[in-house]
């Protein structure tokens, strides 16, 4: 079994694998709590600590919970972990006779943590797992109800002979391999959906929200609260004195994002990244964000909803005042099936020129990664520089906003 | 090395404390952040008790509590210092004030330089910090990290040895680490170089029996009859369990509403029997929209 040490070394690189921005300061926090005997007694404690440190947010919560749940086997043994964490319960002690997975034998009472052959740390009645479940499964297999903090404790397992317990009750949550998982929060006790399902965007969901936070248009409006120092300081000087110091409105962002979607398709299997990106976007604090909807290229006519039911003239959305800052086109662009379509092309050049005639902040994001775009309509599009086109990765997003940051300028 | 367990979440069981119910990983998780001098960063539906938290840990260890309410234009540095640069400047237009040769008497101090400044350890709360702008927690980095703070307008020379017997210097360090609290609505993304320095919590909405616990604690003047308020609770979460509201009724609207119940002398049985929502006695009181109000009576 791997030592502890090692063992949370696993965890850390795993989570950082998943995208979880970490360093070692995290670690070495990590393991200065674990340290503490009185905090850390208990595998739900550990649970919770490493959430503490290394979540950022309810789904990260889940997912180190999961991880945890991955790399912890049902029971630790090793005498520096039964040193730091200090634990030895007695019930375990009976139990651990039972279940014999490892060449270990306990003394019917706690093996003090001394003994260095025998002592097999039991981390809580509420991490046991049936014996056929261990003895029959990988590591990776485990099955454990989904921890995480403010729900009361997972059903005891050890309550029980162990055998009783092999059929997974209804109760139990089961880990796919490939990490999906269902977000669904903690308080409600659905009994139905006991699979987590989690979109794993190709760049998290904050990191969008932060790139699209750059693009910026601020421009002084509403009640006049701030005070102007330059224009104090004319005052003062031509009147000898200042009475009242000049006031000016807050700086606000009021960037204005149009964008235009592809649908239907090809796009179908990216509906599922698109739809989050999207929701990210609008929550980045842009005055305002309107997405409309198209199918293969963007016509003078585009759809309000992703059913394509009702229509609305592009002009309308582009014309002033209501000129958005920016214009997001989001399409494969025929990269997903590799094709080239000359009319797609002729099309999609036309609705760009006319698109100009009213800003020329326009980029063009793409669901497939750049090196999937040569010999497709977009391969050209983006040799020829038609338009600025971006894969959606954090790169990508980054220089995609920067590019209608500047662009015009 | 053992750590004592500072936090014990008793302030609801003891009187003289400070109405909160804390459960038990929550408890921990202050104690870790206690013990790792680092902040705690607090998430959660609204009416979940992030804000009383810090009151609550303050009450129950004894300490003074500061507290920031973060608006949409609050800067860093007011939570730290402020200069009254205008008195300043109209102290310095009257000739024979001269007050405002030094910059020292102008400078007063925010919630987080006080406990900065301050000998004593004590609990800072900065409350909704995520309503305001997006670089504003980058600018406390230094602070949350080292805890301490430096005074850039303030020249070292003006300080006079009396000054510094009073306290005053040009960077304060923090003697004692502050135990610092933060909340957000997660109306807005926070940047991740601030998340790091963190812990995070989520504090979920209370469960039935605690929020049974939270009716008798913060009504206790009131005789409150026991069915009468499990009833109440219960139809309580069917509403907030109703799908797309506006604005689901939290804890503060339930006390209102139990309050109204008690006064108006419903009975239990009246809130029972009806499997109609919308025939339930004074729901209205729960429910702060028009949309929602609509959408309940048609149910």
């Amino acid at each position: 079994m791997a030592k502890p040490l090692l063992l949370l070394l696993d965890v850390f690189m795993a989570l950082r694998e998943r995208g979880f921005e970490l360093g070692i300061q995290e670690y070495l926090i990590a393991l200065r709590l674990l340290a503490e005997n009185e905090l850390v007694g208990s595998r739900q404690d550990l649970i919770l600590a490493c959430q503490l440190m290394w979540a950022k947010s309810l789904e990260e919560q889940q997912l180190v919970a999961q991880t945890l749940e991955m790399f912890l086997p049902p029971r630790l043994d090793s005498p520096e972990l039964a040193s730091w964490l200090g634990d030895v319960e007695k019930e375990k002690a009976a139990l651990d006779k039972e279940s014999d997975q490892t060449a270990e034998s306990k003394a019917p009472d706690d093996a003090p943590p001394s003994k260095p052959e025998s002592s097999s740390v039991g981390l809580g009645p509420e991490l046991r797992l049936p014996f056929e479940l261990v003895a029959a499964t990988s590591l990776e297999d485990v099955s454990d109800p989904a921890i995480s903090p403010g729900q009361p404790d997972p059903q005891d397992l050890t309550a029980g002979p162990p055998d009783a317990a092999t059929a997974l009750d209804a109760d139990t949550v089961m880990e796919i391999k490939g990490h999906f998982t269902l977000d669904k929060p903690p308080e409600e006790e659905d009994d139905e959906d006991k699979f987590i399902f989690e979109i794993e965007l190709p760049v998290p969901d904050r990191q969008i929200r932060q790139a699209w936070r750059k693009l910026r248009r601020f421009r002084r409006s509403g009640p006049a609260v701030e005070m102007d120092v330059e224009a104090t300081l004319t005052r003062f000087s031509k009147q000898g004195g200042v009475l009242n110091p000049v006031l000016r409105p807050h700086l606000r962002n009021e960037a204005r994002l149009l964008v235009l979607a592809d649908e239907g398709g090809s796009m179908l299997p990216f509906r599922h990244i698109i739809q989050p990106l999207l929701e990210a976007i609008r929550q980045s604090g842009l005055a305002e964000v309107k997405v409309v909807y198209f199918h293969n290229v963007p016509g003078r006519e585009v759809f309000t909803d992703w059913r394509m039911e009702e229509v609305v003239r592009l002009e309308d959305l582009v014309a002033t005042p209501a000129t958005p800052h920016g214009i997001l086109i989001i399409s494969e662009g025929g990269a997903a099936r590799h094709r080239y379509s000359e009319e797609r092309l002729e099309k999609t050049l036309e609705i760009l020129t006319w698109l100009r005639n009213y800003t020329p902040r326009i980029a063009w994001l793409n669901p497939l990664p750049a090196v999937r775009w040569p010999g497709s309509t977009a391969g050209v599009l983006d040799r020829g520089r038609f338009v600025p086109m971006f894969a959606l990765e954090r790169e990508g997003l980054i220089r995609c906003v920067a590019s209608l940051q500047r662009a015009g300028n | 090395m053992s750590y004592i367990q500072r936090y014990k979440g008793t302030g609801a069981s003891d009187p003289r404390g400070f109405p909160y119910i804390a459960d038990e990983s929550l408890v921990k998780a202050v104690n870790m952040a206690i013990m790792l001098e680092r902040p705690l960063l607090v998430k959660g539906p609204p009416g979940c008790g992030k804000t009383r938290l810090a009151r609550a840990i303050a009450d129950e260890l004894n300490l003074p509590l500061h507290e920031w309410y973060i608006k949409s234009t609050s800067r860093a540095r007011d939570g730290l210092y402020s200069i009254d640069m205008l008195r300043r400047l109209n102290d310095s237009q009257l000739h024979q004030n001269d007050r405002a040769q030094k910059l020292l008497p102008y400078i007063s101090f925010g919630p987080l330089g006080e406990a900065l400044r301050s000998k004593v350890e004590s609990v800072v709360l900065i409350d909704e910090i995520d309503k305001a702008d997006l670089d504003f927690p980058n600018d406390l980095l230094r602070e949350l990290d080292e805890k301490k703070f430096t005074i850039e307008e303030l020249d070292e020379r003006e300080l006079t040895p009396e000054d510094r017997e009073q306290g005053f210097a040009k960077t304060y360090s923090a003697t004692k680490s502050p135990i610092i609290v933060i909340t957000s609505n997660d109306e807005k993304e926070l940047p991740d170089a601030f998340l790091r320095r963190c812990l995070f919590y989520y504090i979920n909405f209370p469960a039935l029996e605690q929020l049974l616990q939270i009716v008798k604690v913060n009504l206790p003047d009131i005789n409150l009859e026991e069915n009468l308020v499990r009833a109440a609770i219960q139809k309580f979460m069917q509403f907030r369990q109703l799908k797309d509201l506006r604005k689901a009724p939290a804890t503060g609207e339930m006390l209102d509403w139990v309050r109204v119940l008690h006064y108006w002398e419903v009975d239990s049985a009246a809130l029972e029997s009806n499997p109609k929502l919308s025939e339930t006695p004074y729901w209205q009181v729960l429910f702060k929209h028009q949309r929602d109000l609509e959408r309940i009576q048609n149910l």
